[in-house]
């Protein structure tokens, strides 16, 4: 049964003319715009750099040598080497972008040398002259961008993923009283952050005591140590050859 | 008739804004400002073309050209509080103020032999929550976006001068965007956002029993309605992550996989015309939001494990009354509700902050010349505090929301039980 017939108010044509027109449009572009309500899915690159390398993790470890993670003394004539992702304008290779520095006595070895292989993608620490005082511990630091190196194509100089984790100021593992120990960072794995996290104690006082000489901790894109051990026959490789 | 590109763009740019949690979870169940101001309880009455979401079996009742063309601006913000300032240090954080306009349109056709075509265009999911860039929860989200647009071709036929039958297919555009940070280590955050597009197909099937006025046992509605909840599956999407450039070589942009269900949807409800001038209707909905245990994020390369936020919800339940009265030209609506959220406490987090809700609405519809209508709502949404037990963000969160929501219509002809 039908309800009873509804008067109608009265209203201008053009409202009428309008009411249909506004239908209209938005049905036809409603369906001309269900597919346009997409969100970028596309990858982007990530931006260009030049890491100084720096993974302990791979086989054979990824380290300036000689290390003193590899338990292996040193020479007094090694030269070390620390390399990079990409070649490093050799401009920005001067006092202050490379520092040695004697650990043990904890004064800079100023007569110390630098330079770049001809690809410019490798770093050569020489000894001064008369070779590495024996017995010594010595520290190598490099500055990253912006204040120290810069990469060729003017790409900033930056360290790796894990020397980032092992120059961070705070704990990488946490160990409660009961229970296995953590990895402070999703990155990481506990075995691996327990493995960083003993270097980043053994070289935070190095990192600390050049942060205090101006040189921000972020621009600190490598460090190592080696402890320089007696001479001995051609045949013992002391100082690793470049790999 | 000269479309202004002016107008088109702001057309489209309507269609395409992100929709406000409003259903219960994020389900969005205002889609016509008629059936909004009697509160959604329109599944036993589904007498205008927005019978297309409501319950495609009332498009039976039509006949002739009809148009609705309708728009909802919702205004609403969630408030999270933390008594302790344990995990806000302010104590207190709130989202954005949101005030969107979601557009509906809906266009029938029925034939005298009581077929009836229709095609809909609505968005029945949705989320946009924004909150502070800094503020305690950025690690479970910090934005969060999630559109979607049915559009809905359906049919529906008059089997019986009693009985209707209608249904249809969804054909459903979704996109997400979700965005949160993740601790690198104790000072230092990543930025990770996930995106990704999805188009997925489901269908909804409806039935409407109008018996006729015998004596004094007035005219009896019974409505039932039926849609499925196709999943979407962002199996292409994007996660960027925004780090320090010395990590950006193993935090880089990869592919990423996540699910957001669209759960399945049922409607019962009774209605009933004790006078010619009067419809009164209750009505029950389930949905069913156990589909969505969990959210997760799952990187198809790089060097992140996938990011899981549990849900746990349950299946949410929501009641609805209402009632419609014809004086003169002027309909007048009044509806209310409540919806069980489905949220559970355990886990419950920023990301859809949902609690039990009451909600009121209130309208009018004014018949003009011309066949033309106008109807105009009002629905105020009452969310009741809760407080989240989830372990790393034990917040409580209060909400509100109001939709102020108009329609223009164009119909040609009512048809066997509706009302004018």
């Amino acid at each position: 049964m039908l309800p009873p017939d509804i008067p109608r108010v009265d209203v201008t044509r053009k409202v009428v003319a309008l009411t249909l027109g506004a239908a209209v449009v938005v049905g036809a572009e409603a369906l001309g715009g269900f597919a346009g309500g997409c969100v970028d899915t596309d990858l982007a690159e990530p931006p260009p750099a030049v890491f100084a390398l720096f993974d302990p993790s791979t086989t054979p470890p990824t380290i300036p040598l000689p290390n003193d993670i590899t338990m292996t003394a040193a020479q007094p004539d090694s030269v070390a080497h620390s390399s990079f992702s990409g070649p490093v304008d050799r401009s920005t290779l001067r006092a202050g972008t490379v520092m040695v520095i004697d650990a043990t006595t904890s004064a800079p070895l100023i007569m110390a040398s630098f330079a770049l292989d001809e690809m410019a993608t490798t770093l050569d620490v020489s000894p001064p002259t008369g070779g590495w005082p024996v017995g010594h511990r010595i520290a190598v630091v490099v500055r990253g961008s912006p204040g120290g190196l810069v990469g060729a194509k003017g790409e900033p100089v930056v360290a790796s993923p894990a020397f980032y984790l092992v120059r961070s100021t705070s704990p990488l593992v946490q160990c409660p009283a009961t229970g296995p120990c953590v990895s402070t960072t999703p990155l990481l794995t506990a075995q691996q952050a327990f493995v960083l996290e003993q270097l980043r104690v053994a070289l935070a006082p190095l990192l600390d005591s050049v942060q205090a000489l101006g040189v921000p901790r972020s621009e600190i894109v490598l460090a190592w140590t080696f402890t320089v051990g007696p001479p001995v026959g051609a045949t013992d490789a002391g100082a690793l050859p470049r790999g | 008739m000269r479309i202004d590109r002016h107008y088109v763009s702001i057309a489209l740019a309507l269609l395409l804004a992100p929709a406000i949690a409003r259903g219960g979870g994020y389900e969005i169940a205002e889609q016509g400002a008629a059936a909004t101001s009697m509160a959604g309880a329109f599944t036993a009455k589904a007498d205008d073309a927005s019978a297309i979401f409501y319950n495609a079996a009332g498009l039976a009742q039509l006949r002739g050209l009809h148009l609705y063309l309708g728009a909802t601006l919702v205004n609403s913000q969630v408030t999270a509080d933390d008594a302790s300032k344990t995990f806000l240090p302010e104590g207190s954080a709130k989202t954005g103020v949101v005030a969107q306009v979601m557009p509906n349109f809906y266009a029938a056709y029925g034939f005298s032999p009581g077929i009836t075509l229709g095609i809909g265009i609505f968005s029945h999911y949705g989320l946009s929550l924004s909150w502070p860039s800094d503020w305690g929860g950025r690690s479970l989200v910090r934005d969060v976006t999630l559109r979607t647009v049915n559009i809905s071709p359906s049919i529906a036929w008059q089997v019986l001068p009693f009985l209707f039958i209608g249904g249809g297919i969804d054909v459903i555009s979704g996109s997400a965007d979700l965005t949160r940070t993740m601790a690198l280590d104790a000072t230092t955050e990543a930025e990770l956002r996930f995106r990704g597009n999805d188009t997925a197909i489901g269908g909804n099937v409806g039935l409407l029993i109008v018996t006729p006025r015998k004596g004094a046992m007035p005219p009896i509605h019974l409505g039932f309605s039926y849609r499925t909840g196709p999943d979407l599956d962002f199996g292409g999407g994007r996660l960027s992550i925004s780090s320090p450039i010395e990590l950006s070589q193993v935090l880089r942009d990869v592919r990423a996989a996540a699910t957001v269900p669209m759960p399945d949807r049922i409607a019962v409800a009774l209605g009933v015309r004790p006078v010619d001038r009067l419809f009164l209707t209750a009505e029950f909905d389930w949905v069913h939001w156990s589909d969505f245990q969990s959210l997760t994020v799952t990187p198809t390369g790089g060097s992140l494990p996938p990011q899981t936020i549990p849900e746990n919800w349950r299946d949410g339940y929501t009641v609805r009354g209402a009632g419609e009265v014809l004086v003169g030209p002027v309909a007048l609506r009044l509806g209310a509700g409540f919806d069980w959220s489905p949220a559970a406490e355990s886990t419950l987090n920023p990301i859809v902050p949902d609690s039990n809700r009451v909600f009121v609405g209130a309208g009018v519809g004014i018949n003009l010349p011309r066949h033309l209508l106008i109807d105009i709502g009002l629905l105020g949404v009452d969310f009741l505090q809760r407080t989240s037990t989830l372990p790393q963000f034990p917040v409580e969160y209060s909400n509100w929301a109001v939709l102020t929501t108009v329609a223009l219509g164009y119909r040609g002809k009512p048809g066997p039980a509706t009302h004018p």
